[in-house]
């Protein structure tokens, strides 16, 4: 499919005359019904103070600002404690609740095949903890699973299904496992490292882990060092032969062997890049039923406002997702080191969903039904940790990804918001998402250092 | 030369300082509105309103160099940071250090000042006797007077735990300041005016 870049007025103009008309979706009463209206086009876009619980929005490749059409800013959020009287808001019908406070750095969550819920306290840590509650989730206990894993992140267990014998950590430099069984809330063994040559340092630290569901294979996401590899050097000596082993649209350099999806065997051998030019991919989840990896993705700096988006896509293999030279289709950066890359231009696969620029997507779950509303079985629940590259802050929120027939339908729906006090404090960055065993969502918060509950109860 | 050759000449030196000038002014604005990007969060006069975000105005223009370019090879982390160092050419990193550099720290009140900790003597045999920074034994130290406090203590702490590794002493020195240390002497060097 071909992007087309849209020429013309600044979207900006168009951007706050929206904001100032304020919200224009009317939220039908039940959530999820047909009756929703859709924001599109430059509407699509706002800020943390267009966000409402049931907004639904939709952004294509064709509604794309050209770059720089706002100034780039440096907009640091600052986390400061919850403020007097502030809670997240959700839709009708669900609540939301802290669930567990005292996690400073809580990020990946996952439930074991048990119910127990595992969660990587990453930074400074590096500690793995286990959450665990009474049926109706009520009477949460933290134990400590693992300590001293610098970086820990991805969490997955293994072989797949009801009685895994392993845990795997993706952590800095490498992915261990530890020897695991239903109901071990504390290691019974050491750290064995099944990767030990995993790319390390530069922007993108996270590593998460899945594998498929037959237990075959296993995938590693590796995000980049640079931004945009402008000081990357000139193409390796050999390039078709590079090519060959990385995938044709590998970056080298500092970039080598990241901005992608990497598949293992479990043992860790047989090392294969799944799908190149993938900037960062940070939360990793194969789809029930399908076995179809998906990422939730954070895409490059210093475009200005409202470019590019970021996405959650299905990841096909060997597909070619544009980073650095593209984004979103052909959209040409000019800015990576070693010049254009023509050969690539029609080869770049389009992401399924488009998420307002720098939201910050970081961990993705579906949901598998049980508690929320039937429509909402099957569909992705993202979390977005939120923007520092924006005017205006956005971001800070859970959105819902409705699926229809096991396939993305492009829209994404406020969830869960509130976490924005004013343009420069923030009470809470999510970063992962997990359905627990009673159907509830569980998100954490690196911010302040909570897990959250929603819980759905029909009226 | 005749006449005719010495006024195309001279046209020529024109023409050509002209476009020297030019495109000097434009390379000005360029660095001028990327310094504009780097107030956003250093403050717009020099004080940062997250004091978690180091005061750069002023600062030592060697120590800045050496951060952006650290920034921009990935000896240094931070997400924003190497994203915006990386976007700068050389030259551009030159001449940010010196404008930086050469500005004037910014006016912060008063306050009153901690009894000096014993481990700060440690830290003037690099950063000086006055901790504004300059050359020492192990490279460019810098300006710690003044700086936030707030940043100092993550400073330390990233040093001592080595998830900041751009220095060859730091690491051990900071590993062997207690965190009741650590506190006090971000405190003292913060109130330094």
């Amino acid at each position: 499919m071909t992007a087309q870049r849209r020429n013309g007025e600044p979207s900006m103009v168009k951007y706050f005359t929206v904001a100032a008309g304020c919200a224009l979706a009317a939220i039908s009463g039940s959530p999820g019904t047909s009756a929703q209206s859709v924001r599109s086009g430059d509407s699509a876009y706002g800020d943390w103070q267009t966000d409402a619980p049931g907004v639904m929005r939709k952004i294509t490749p064709a509604d794309l600002p050209a770059p720089l059409a706002t100034p780039s800013t440096a907009n640091r959020s600052q986390v400061v404690p919850r403020p007097d009287g502030a809670e997240p808001k959700t839709m009708p019908g669900f609540a939301v609740t802290a669930y567990v406070t005292g996690l400073p750095g809580a990020r990946v969550l996952r439930m074991a095949p048990n119910g127990d819920i595992f969660l990587a306290l990453s930074r400074p840590e590096g500690n793995i903890v286990t959450i665990r509650a009474g049926a109706d989730m009520s009477n949460p206990k933290v134990q400590t699973f693992a300590t001293g894993q610098r970086d820990a992140y991805g969490i997955a267990f293994y072989p797949p299904g009801s009685d895994p014998k392993w845990v795997y950590v993706g952590e800095d430099g490498k992915v261990v496992r530890f020897p695991y069984r239903n109901g071990d809330l504390t290691t019974s063994g050491p750290a064995e490292t099944v990767v030990s040559d995993l790319a390390t340092g530069g922007n993108h630290w996270t590593r998460d882990v899945a594998f498929s569901p037959d237990g075959k294979t296993m995938y590693v996401a590796v995000g980049s060092a640079s931004n945009v590899a402008e000081q990357m050097g000139a193409r390796p000596a050999d390039f078709a032969a590079f090519q060959n082993s990385h995938a044709p649209g590998s970056a080298w350099d500092r970039e080598e062997w990241r901005a992608n999806a990497l598949t293992y065997d479990p043992d860790g051998k047989n090392k294969k890049v799944l799908a190149s030019g993938v900037r960062n991919c940070s939360g990793l989840a194969v789809q029930p039923g399908t076995g179809v990896v998906y990422c939730a993705t954070n895409e490059r700096d210093l475009l200005g406002d409202n470019l590019p988006p970021d996405y959650v896509t299905s990841i096909k293999e060997g597909a070619f997702y544009g980073w650095p030279w593209y984004y979103i289709g052909n959209h040409v950066d000019t800015r990576p080191g070693a010049g254009l890359r023509p050969d690539l231009a029609e080869k770049v696969t389009v992401p399924d969903v488009l998420i307002q620029p720098h939201s910050a997507p970081l961990g993705i779950a579906f949901n598998p039904g049980g508690q929320f509303p039937p429509e909402f079985k099957g569909d992705a629940f993202v979390a977005l940790h939120g923007s520092w590259n924006r005017a205006l802050r956005t971001g800070y929120k859970i959105v819902r990804l409705p699926f229809k027939d096991g396939k993305a339908t492009g829209e994404y729906q406020d969830f869960v918001v509130g976490f924005v006090k004013n343009n420069q404090e923030v009470w809470g960055r999510p970063v992962d998402v997990v359905f627990a065993k009673d159907g509830s969502l569980l998100f954490s918060d690196d911010g302040n250092g909570v897990v959250y509950r929603v819980a759905y109860k029909a009226e | 030369m005749n006449a005719a050759a010495m006024a195309t000449a001279k046209l020529f030196l024109a023409a050509l300082a002209a476009l020297l000038l030019a495109s000097e002014a434009v390379w000005a604005d360029t660095v001028a509105r990327k310094e504009q990007l780097c107030a956003s969060c250093h403050g717009k006069n020099g004080l940062p309103s997250d004091r978690t975000v180091p005061i750069i105005r002023g600062q030592q223009a060697a120590y800045l160099k050496k951060q952006l370019d650290d920034y921009r090879n990935g000896d240094r982390e931070s997400q924003i940071m190497s994203s915006i160092a990386e976007s700068l050419s050389e030259e551009e990193i030159a001449q940010i250090a010196t404008d930086f550099g050469d500005a004037k720290w910014p006016e912060q009140l008063a306050v009153l000042l901690p009894a000096a900790p014993a481990a700060t003597e440690v830290c003037k045999t690099c950063h000086n006797a006055d901790l504004t920074g300059g050359t020492s034994p192990s490279g460019i130290a810098p300006r710690l007077a003044g700086q936030n406090s707030a940043y100092l203590v993550d400073t330390i702490a990233a040093y001592a735990t080595g998830e900041r590794a751009n220095s060859t002493v730091m690491g051990p020195l900071m590993q062997s300041l207690s965190p009741a240390d650590r506190k006090t002497i971000a405190e003292y060097l913060a109130a330094l005016r």
